[in-house]
């Protein structure tokens, strides 16, 4: 019997926990889940759980759901387009193509996101993490290199010793810390970035300023330019 | 079953973690690293300071490991400490980022230790978190009272699979 979700959840929601086998999730013009592969599924309140194991698993959900999907070693690919999606796996690679938000991480695993409209929430200690472009941007990995294009929100990097490059889209704030890794920001032609060194504190922001970039590196360099 | 010795108890675990502390001490030498330790110990106190029946009950490294009574309490401490911890960075005075995760459920004393699968499943939690995140299990925050659970701000994360336990472990990140 699969756990109690918290009463928190108020909005139909696809859960899925596998461990080794591969998760295929696809969202499409339907109304119901479609599961196949070896999986319990229950339905408690607004979700729908789905436990599986070592097999493959391949899910059809309504376009536009919320799905939170677990892992170990499996490669979890999302296609089409889903709402609020989070996914974590140990080793398994997670592709995500289209969501409102995503939050994803993994320990090993690659993690790519195409579009993301709203928050986009990166983990990963030793996976590269890549986004083609989304809304703000809240990434972190221990070694693993950030790449972040078309940024349209604020954008936040924590990478410990992997490289950080960042593309805004727009004029919005940027904070990007490494121990080691080397920090590139690029910004739009004709945005002025008030660049701070966030180990130097809070810092009053002058009037004529698009927008604050605040970085940190203990060893590595920095790169902030205009394109 | 327990043995002698060993006592049962029920409660929540905080698990927490200093990102990036190893290659903050490569970077500045031991000194300052401990400096950090320290200054994150005093802060936990600082967190746990009127919390009925919890405690620290151990340093794990650049971690630490919390026991708490009730999830409420659990959950109130690691927030506060988030708050406590964000602070000083925003001002310059603590240079680190810190991560942490909370379980709740049945547990051994050993000694002043506690021991089983939810202190492991607690820090296999608090591992998947990331800078300045809290993550919570599902299981926790259906422990803790719904006055308290209602003022949280909830959103899903992905479930962990912990090795020995058959069900999986789903989470929200939680912040107030």
């Amino acid at each position: 019997m699969a756990s109690l979700p918290p009463p928190t959840i108020d909005r139909p929601l696809v859960r899925i926990a596998s461990t080794s086998g591969r998760v295929e999730l696809i969202a499409e013009d339907r109304t119901d889940v479609d599961v196949r592969g070896d999986a319990e599924v229950t339905r408690f309140g607004a979700a729908t759980t789905i436990t599986g194991d070592h097999g493959r698993l391949i899910v059809r959900v309504p376009a536009g759901i919320d799905v939170v999907i677990g892992a170990t070693s499996g490669r979890v690919d999302v296609t089409g387009t889903v709402g609020a999606t989070a996914v974590t796996t140990d080793s398994g690679r997670i592709g995500i193509e289209r969501a409102t938000s995503v939050d994803a991480r993994s320990n090993d695993g690659r993690i790519e996101i195409g579009h993301c409209s709203a928050d986009c929430c990166l983990r990963s200690e030793h996976g590269a993490v890549a986004v083609a472009s989304c809304g703000s941007a809240d990434v972190a990995t221990a070694t693993g290199r950030i790449s972040l294009g078309d940024v349209r929100g604020a954008a936040r990097a924590h990478c410990t010793n992997g490289r950080v490059d960042i593309t805004m889209a727009t004029a919005n704030d940027v904070s990007a810390e490494t121990v080691t890794g080397r920090i590139s920001v690029s910004m739009p032609r004709g945005v002025r970035a008030f660049c701070t060194d966030l180990a130097d504190g809070p810092a009053e922001r002058p009037d004529d300023a698009d927008c604050v970039v605040s970085t940190h590196s203990v060893t590595g360099r920095v790169d902030i330019v205009n394109r | 079953m327990t043995t002698p010795g060993s006592e049962a108890c029920t409660g929540s675990v905080l698990f927490t973690d200093l990102v990036g502390f190893t290659e903050f001490n490569d970077a500045v030498g031991d000194a300052q690293a401990v400096e950090v330790l320290d200054r994150q110990t005093l802060l936990a106190a600082e967190a746990l300071n009127g919390q009925d029946d919890a405690r620290l009950v151990k340093e794990l490294g650049d971690g630490l490991m919390l026991w708490f009574g009730t999830a409420n309490a659990a959950v109130d401490a690691a927030l506060h400490l988030m708050g406590s911890v964000e602070s000083a960075r925003q001002r310059g005075a603590f240079p680190l980022a810190i991560r942490m995760g909370v379980h709740h459920g049945e547990a051994l004393t050993r000694g002043d230790d506690v021991v089983g699968a939810t202190i492991n499943i607690g820090a296999r939690v608090a591992d998947l978190a990331g800078p300045g995140e809290l993550l919570v299990s599902d299981v926790a925050l259906n422990a803790m009272e719904t006055e308290d659970r209602d003022v949280l701000h909830c959103a899903s994360v992905g479930p962990v699979r912990v090795k020995g336990v058959r069900e999986p472990v789903w989470l929200q990140r939680v912040s107030r």
